[in-house]
């Protein structure tokens, strides 16, 4: 994030934080899509993305205090709240599966090959993004800070609050999974 | 060397991450032996494109999601009730000063009635029976309507006359209430209370203000004209 980004936060927290509704339009206008990405990464669903893009901004609205601009810029700590209210999310539906999906489930299992031969590319992204979402999420997060978002090990591993070397044996381990579970689906010989 | 010490190396070169001369020798002279790393490193590459495919998928409008999270702006800071919040501190300011200022005024009154009744603090001195000749006639030629009074008052003496204690009653309490009553009281009555009266006539009545406490007992007398009963 360049300084001029930075200044522009700064001003629109704090006149947000007094009660302008143009100011936090505006910051919601700005870090709306960075923030739907991280959710529909960490997700692999649009329609809970969005949920929580919302979720993420009326948090904001109720704790507008608990952001510290000396301790780093409003997009990282938007993306931790984001992963805050995912996780506590996942634990509260973790004991609940619709009836669709477990059927799906178990199709996926069974039915691997037929499934990845009819498979068109659209599919195919958003099983990928289905298969990330579903990585344990110390993989998911390295997968989508250091693949999806671009960033380096060294802005990983501080977003994520571990060691550079740990980001990259999570990410390498993710992709073997990943790698597992899609060389059928992405037109080549399975091992 | 195995295949997992080879596969590192294989992950960053499928994620874009050319690795230098020395390690892409090393790595691609083991390739060539490795027919499983080779599918390894074709599936990693191809796992990056369907990853670029992801990345490029188009986000949905921003005013999709906004309305919800601009109503609970609103209600989270509702533009009218910061207004009302100045007049409702406005009203409440209003009443208290109305309020404030009735206390003051009625304090000052009280106050003044007090101050009219003071010198019960030169009474509490338990002095002799006093000269009441003398007093009388020291008040006689002051006293005359409340204008004189209130211009003598201010051109000579700074307390008003002050009362004398009734012998052998008990001296008022501190902050208690007292009233003053005019009436006339004959000599008698004085010197059998305990003051000691000179006079040609004894029959004569004395007009005094009297300071009567609480209990409705006569506490101390200002004696200000004597009369003659003929």
């Amino acid at each position: 994030m360049g300084e001029t980004e930075r200044r522009r936060d700064r001003q629109l927290v704090e006149r947000f934080r007094s009660g302008d509704r143009e100011a936090f339009a505006e910051l919601y206008h700005a870090h709306y899509p960075a923030l739907f990405r991280h959710a529909l990464y960490m997700t692999g669903d649009r329609v809970r993305a969005g949920e929580t893009v919302q979720d993420v901004f009326v948090w904001l609205i109720h704790h507008s205090k608990d952001f510290d601009e000396s301790r780093g810029d409003l997009g990282p700590f938007l993306g931790g709240v984001a992963r805050k209210l995912l996780l506590r999310r996942q634990r509260t539906e973790s004991r609940w599966l619709p009836f669709d999906e477990a059927a799906a489930s178990v199709r996926d299992a069974n039915d691997d090959d037929q499934f990845a031969r009819g498979l068109e590319r659209d599919e195919e992204t958003a099983q990928l993004r289905k298969a990330i979402a579903a990585l344990p999420e110390r993989y998911r997060d390295a997968v989508v800070h250091c693949d999806l978002e671009g960033r380096s090990y060294e802005e990983a591993a501080s977003a994520m609050d571990c060691a550079v070397g740990t980001v990259r044996s999570r990410l390498h381990r993710a992709r073997e999974l990943l790698a597992r579970k899609f060389q059928c689906r992405l037109g080549l010989r399975c091992l | 060397m195995s295949c997992r010490e080879y596969r590192s190396g294989l992950i960053e070169w499928g994620r874009g991450r050319v690795p230098g001369e020395a390690a892409r020798r090393v790595l691609v002279m083991h390739l060539e032996q490795c027919g499983e790393c080779a599918r390894f490193l074709e599936t990693q590459q191809a796992l990056s494109a369907a990853m670029s495919d992801l990345i490029a998928e188009p986000v949905p409008p921003a005013s999709e999601f906004l309305g919800p999270v601009m109503t609970e702006f609103d209600r989270a800071h509702p533009p009218r009730r910061v207004r009302m919040i100045p007049v409702r501190y406005a009203i409440i300011a209003a009443i208290a000063a109305a309020l404030l200022l009735a206390v003051v005024l009625t304090q000052t009154r009280v106050h003044r009635h007090f101050r009219a009744s003071r010198p019960i603090s030169t009474v509490t001195v338990q002095a002799p029976a006093p000269d009441v000749t003398t007093a009388v006639a020291t008040v006689d030629t002051a006293v005359r309507t409340p204008q004189s009074r209130r211009a003598a008052f201010r051109e000579t003496a700074p307390e008003p006359e002050p009362f004398y204690p009734i012998p052998y009653t008990a001296p008022l309490a501190p902050g208690e209430w007292t009233r003053v009553e005019r009436m006339k009281i004959p000599i008698g009555a004085l010197i059998a209370i305990g003051f000691h009266v000179i006079v040609s006539d004894p029959t004569a009545t004395v007009e005094a203000d009297v300071l009567v406490s609480q209990d409705g007992r006569a506490r101390a007398i200002r004696p200000l004209s004597i009369s003659n009963s003929n």
